[in-house]
């Protein structure tokens, strides 16, 4: 029962657009009781040069009547379009629908909704017109990009199953395969998930979800049951011919089984005796309905194509269906089930996770260790991993406490231990690869033995996050870390989140951890904003009270903060992994500013450092910046005839027996220089110590001096005594001594 | 994307834009003639150069390439704005690389060139800097093929010579030459025989010619392709094209006393009518002087007849107007209308397209029964299309 239209404005606009669009007329305007509006619209299509008598080779009209709904919600939800029911539907891109109903054109890859409210009507009227276009010269489908796959229309049906994994389990005979499978309806809503491996499935069980809001829902197990056709000769025939989805009872569903050659009479049966035998597992009466819900099979139909489906290398498409009998009083019977077109949904895993990250699979499936997993580990962890990363290590052996869901990537303590609680959600995003470790990560740095196989087995960085003066010191004599072994990155936080800093160690371990930890305190006496960012006006650390008796030392800073530097930490090792690892040092730092929103990051490449071993007290090692390295030697270079020198500016490991060598201190105004003695002198000189001090922060001091021997020859006698007498004037440390030579540089340590 | 063929609005002249059905999508690029006002920003004519760039592909250096760029013959209307936007040279020394998109000139991986670059210049062969420009690259990729003794030669130094020219100047080229009735499926060296394959009808030899020095003009020297495009790799024959150039009546009476006992060389899905719609390339006789006395040569136009069911005919001219005007001309379009009217053919001017006032490149699909055009659309006449903004950047919050 039709009546005249009282038109409201939104819909007179619609009817004036469509008006206007040069392909298109309106033919009628009819409202039905429901409160849609059918408008049938005349469509002139440019048929092929080559077609005869206004029809395409495809069985297109040159004109095309479309009836467009726009249901009582327009504007607020888009008109839904429906052509002829004699509309050819051997092509791509159309909805599910019942044979002899009209047929409905999937006019727009996106949501119809979308485009309405960003371009306009017009832009989806001429997707309308395009689409008849392309199905009027048989460009629907480019068959070199690949075969559609039969359209769904609606997200409220789904199947989630791996289809690379299912083709490969794909019987060669046109045997059933069975899953068994779980599931959850609510609402409108049936999902049904693949267990992973095909296992004999046991009956159909549900039982009652109760939601909030008054809503509620069913779970349970069912099957789902995978058919193809058999293969002739070896081979798995080709099914060319396209078809969108008519299916919607099981009648219908036996025509699509014929067309795909799959044996009906298999899938019909086993419906039946499934129903039947899960009926009489849980049945009470034989008369009554037993579960609680609707009962539910998977039915997915396999046929292989002329062509790769697009976007991927798999010729085998995976049809998915619902059978569905809905719950009546009387007992179930599989005759008179809905066949529901269901949509297949990838898992959560590698595959889908690197797609949705457009990182490449190549670097994706790189192994990461992380030496530690606390607030900034864990959620560089979990970015990585949603990133596509899952060959992760996870090493900490600590357990999670209440006041550790303050800033850590976990949101309960169910795992105990952070590397667990950190496994488990990995694993939850399918990530099967990932492995914990609960040890002491110490142990395994200090015994190559022992750490090995952990930390030099495949990974391509292992990255410390612990923030840990102890972890810190055995990375950098650790024996376990090779030279040819993994990369190290350590990430790490500053006052209060103010700088974030990621050092990069260079290939063959050099420059080392603390080369680069110590570069920084060397940018810091340069540069007064990063001094400022790294140092602030108050200590780091805070005691915390996270229980009656209990205090925990730790820096003070909200979640946010820490989410915003293991993002960035998360980016620049994923241009890392995917981009190639710089082979050089690098020294990463981003400075919050004021603002609370910018952090600006900068990056500076570090190169190998000089290592040179002591004459004098041989258990130290001095390790010289690859720049400080340089300028010595080049002023040396320029006082070609006369001695010259300066004082030296580092760090000291007194644990480690390392020295440091960040800089150097230009020589005082009244130094002398002779060809056989350079005096330094000590004109400003104290100044220039304090400075260093404070200005790095506490981190670096002088550290000793270098003078150059023009002509050759090690350390003198003068030379030595000088030291001596250096050293004597900071007792318990180390102070050196470098001699540069036209050929090399020579190094002596003494401590008093 | 389907094979597509782009006419674009040059006023009179030629630009046609090709591009195949394959996963590549090949481009090839019959003539050019961006004028400088096509250039000015403040001149309303349209920006072809800008609408080419926009269907232009990018290489992994992130510069704008033809695959293969045919000259027809070296008339300025076929060849002006080389130099502004097309890279001529060696390409290891590509200038353009820091330059904004839509500065850096275009590569020309592989030139198909008329054998007229041997020709020397006189009063009946002047060259415009363009077509100087186009001489001294083809010479500069010929010389890199010799040296290379025709094998492994690189993007950006293939050429292909549409031809023989006079005196055995071109006898030396190896496999670059490409004889007359002889069909090219290699596109920058790769075999693309599923998706395309160009019949070489012309330019004919001197011999060929009968000795008529009339027939060695430029025009007459002009390359006529006969061009097969799949609809994809399952229809190899989706449209047939013929690209006459600047082509002129004798050329086509020969033409169809060469093959008027073969007529399935000529035939065509879409005709870009000879010499922008000139009568010149139907009949000997002067339109402005004889007007509707002018004879048609029967021969010529025959050969411009063999069009199959629906064919298209595109006349790459300013709109036709019935006057005296030649080329574009109206007897010419009425001449092809003619022959449509018994193959409900469309006869279309580019500079009529959509309308005069505003002309627009006309783009045909390729499909497996013929090509069809693509209609207007209703958002194109929207404010967005009439600024040239592309895509509104959208916000994104959902998963």
């Amino acid at each position: 029962m039709t009546k005249a239209y009282d038109m409201s404005v939104a819909l007179r606009d619609a009817i004036d657009g469509i008006n206007r669009h040069p392909c298109l007329e309106v033919q009628s305007v009819e409202e039905r009781d429901s409160g849609e509006v059918h408008v049938v619209v005349k469509a002139c299509i440019p048929l092929p040069s080559r077609c005869q008598a206004g029809i395409s080779g495809t069985g297109v009209k040159s004109e095309e009547l479309v009836r467009m709904v726009f249901r009582k919600g327009y504007p607020d939800e888009g008109p839904e379009f429906y052509l002829r029911s004699d509309f050819p539907t051997d092509l791509p891109h159309i909805y599910p629908h019942k044979n002899g109903d009209p047929v409905p054109p999937c006019i727009f890859q996106g949501s119809v909704n979308d485009l309405l409210h960003t371009e306009g009507l017009a832009a989806v009227l001429d997707q309308l017109v395009s689409w008849l276009e392309r199905a009027a010269s048989g460009l629907l489908m480019n068959l070199q990009q690949g075969w559609e796959p039969v359209r769904r229309r609606f997200q409220n049906v789904a199947i989630e199953f791996d289809p690379v994994e299912l083709v490969k389990s794909l019987p060669n005979d046109g045997s059933l395969l069975r899953y068994s499978a779980r599931f959850w309806t609510v609402g409108e809503q049936t999902h049904l998930r693949i267990d992973s491996s095909p296992t004999q499935p046991d009956v159909f069980t549900q039982e009652r979800l109760t939601l909030r809001e008054g809503k509620s829902g069913t779970q349970g197990t069912t099957q789902v049951l995978i058919l193809s056709a058999p293969s002739q000769q070896g081979e798995r025939p080709i099914f060319e011919k396209y078809q969108a989805e008519v299916a919607y009872d099981l009648p219908s569903l036996n025509a699509t089984l014929e067309a795909l050659g799959c044996p009906k009479d298999t899938l019909n049966s086993q419906l039946a005796s499934f129903c039947t035998q899960s009926n009489l597992a849980v049945q009470t009466s034989k008369a009554q309905w037993p579960w609680d819900g609707d009962f539910f099979v998977g039915v997915i139909l396999a046929a292989r194509r002329p062509v790769s489906l697009i976007g991927t290398e798999r010729d085998i498409e995976l049809i998915p269906y619902v059978v569905r009998v809905k719950k009546r009083t009387t007992a179930p019977n599989i005759e008179g089930a809905e066949v529901l077109p269901a949509l297949n949904l990838q898992p959560v895993g590698p595959s889908l996770l690197t797609r949705t990250s457009g990182i490449p699979e190549t670097a994706t499936e790189r192994k990461l260790v992380f030496l530690g997993c606390g607030s900034l580990g864990s959620k560089v962890s979990l970015h990585l991993a949603r990133s596509g990363f899952g060959k992760q290590t996870i090493i900490d052996h600590e357990t999670l406490l209440p006041h550790n869901l303050a800033r850590h990537a976990a949101v309960d303590l169910q795992f105990a231990y952070k590397a667990y609680q950190q496994l488990a959600m990995l694993g939850s995003l399918g990530h099967t690869k990932a492995s914990a470790l609960t040890t002491d990560i110490l142990p395994l740095l200090r015994d190559k033995a022992l750490g090995s196989e952990v930390l030099n087995t495949d990974p391509c960085l292992v990255i410390d996050t612990t923030a840990s003066p102890q972890v810190e010191s055995a990375l950098v004599i650790s024996p376990t870390l090779e030279h040819e072994s993994p990369r190290l990155v350590r990430a790490m936080m500053f006052n209060k989140g103010q700088l974030a800093l990621v050092l990069l160690e260079g290939t063959g371990r050099t420059p080392r951890c603390d080369d680069l930890l110590a570069q920084i305190f060397e940018a810091c006496r340069h540069d007064a904003e990063l001094r400022h960012a790294m140092g602030g006006d108050s200590i780091d650390l805070h005691d915390i009270v996270i229980g009656e008796n209990c205090r925990s030392v730790t820096m003070q800073m909200p979640d946010s903060r820490v989410s915003q530097c293991a993002a960035d930490v998360a980016q620049l090792l994923e241009g890392w992994v995917s981009g190639g690892i710089p082979s050089e040092g690098k020294i990463s730092y981003g400075i919050r500013h004021a603002d609370g929103l910018t952090t600006t990051w900068r990056q500076v490449s570090e190169d190998a450092v000089e290592v040179l071993h002591s004459s004098g007290e041989e258990r130290w090692t001095v390790r010289i910046s690859s720049s400080t390295s340089k300028l010595i030697r080049e002023d040396s270079a320029q006082h070609q005839t006369v001695e010259t020198g300066g004082a030296l500016v580092g760090h000291v490991d007194l644990l480690n027996h390392t020295i440091v060598i960040t800089g150097t201190l230009e020589a005082p105004a009244d130094s002398t220089r002779s060809p056989t003695k350079f005096n330094l002198g000590t004109m400003g000189l104290m100044k220039k110590v304090r400075d260093v001090m404070s200005d790095s922060l506490g981190y670096l001091h002088i550290a000793g001096t270098w003078h150059s021997h023009p002509m050759g020859g090690s350390h003198s006698e003068v030379d030595l005594q000088t030291l001596k007498e250096m050293a004597e004037e900071v007792p318990g440390m180390p102070f050196v001594s470098l001699v540069v030579t036209p050929d090399s540089v020579l190094c002596t340590v003494h401590s008093a | 994307m389907p094979a597509t063929i782009t006419f674009f609005p040059v006023d009179c002249g030629d630009m046609t834009l090709v591009r195949l059905a394959n996963r590549d999508e090949t481009s090839i690029l019959v003539d050019i003639n961006i004028r400088c006002a096509a250039d000015d920003p403040n001149d309303s004519t349209r920006d072809v150069a800008k609408d080419l760039r926009a269907l232009l592909k990018y290489d992994y250096r992130n510069r704008p390439y033809v695959d293969a760029f045919v000259l027809t013959h070296p008339d300025q209307d076929h060849i002006r704005g080389l130099q502004s936007h097309f890279y001529l040279g060696d390409l290891k020394d590509y200038p353009d690389d820091n330059k904004a998109k839509s500065d850096k000139r275009i590569v020309i991986r592989e030139m198909w060139s008329s054998p007229m670059v041997y020709r020397r210049a006189d009063s009946t062969h002047v060259l415009c800097d363009d077509a100087k420009a186009f001489n001294k690259e083809a010479k500069r990729r010929v010389a890199v093929n010799k040296a290379m003794n025709f094998s492994g030669v690189q993007d950006g130094d293939r050429i292909l010579v549409l031809g023989e020219d006079e005196n055995g100047k071109t006898d030396a080229l190896g496999p670059i030459l490409v004889k007359v009735d002889s069909t090219i499926s290699r596109i920058n060296g790769v075999n693309q025989s599923s998706y395309c394959t160009a019949r070489l009808l012309a330019p004919f030899s001197k011999q060929e010619k009968a000795e008529d020095e009339a027939l060695l003009s430029k025009n007459n020297s002009s390359v006529i392709l006969n061009v097969q495009l799949a609809s994809d790799s399952l229809n190899p024959d989706g449209c047939r094209l013929l690209l006459g150039g600047d082509a002129e009546v004798g050329i086509w009476d020969l033409l169809w006393k060469k093959h008027g006992s073969n007529q399935n060389v000529l035939e065509y899905d879409v005709l870009l009518a000879p010499h922008h719609c000139s009568w010149h390339s139907l009949s000997s006789d002067s339109w402005s002087d004889l007007r509707e006395k002018a004879q048609v040569n029967k021969n010529a136009r025959s050969a411009l007849a063999v069009a199959r069911q629906g064919a298209w005919i595109v006349a790459s001219s300013s709109a036709i107007k019935d006057d005296a005007n030649d080329p574009p001309c109206i007897r010419a379009k009425r001449e092809y209308e003619s022959i449509l009217s018994t193959r409900q053919g469309t006869f279309k001017c580019v500079g009529e397209y959509p309308s005069e006032k505003s002309p627009e490149p006309l783009t045909l699909n390729v499909a497996k029964d013929g090509v069809q055009i693509a209609s207007n659309s209703a958002a194109s006449s929207s404010w967005g299309a009439l600024a040239g903004t592309g895509a509104t950047p959208r916000p994104h919050g959902q998963a």
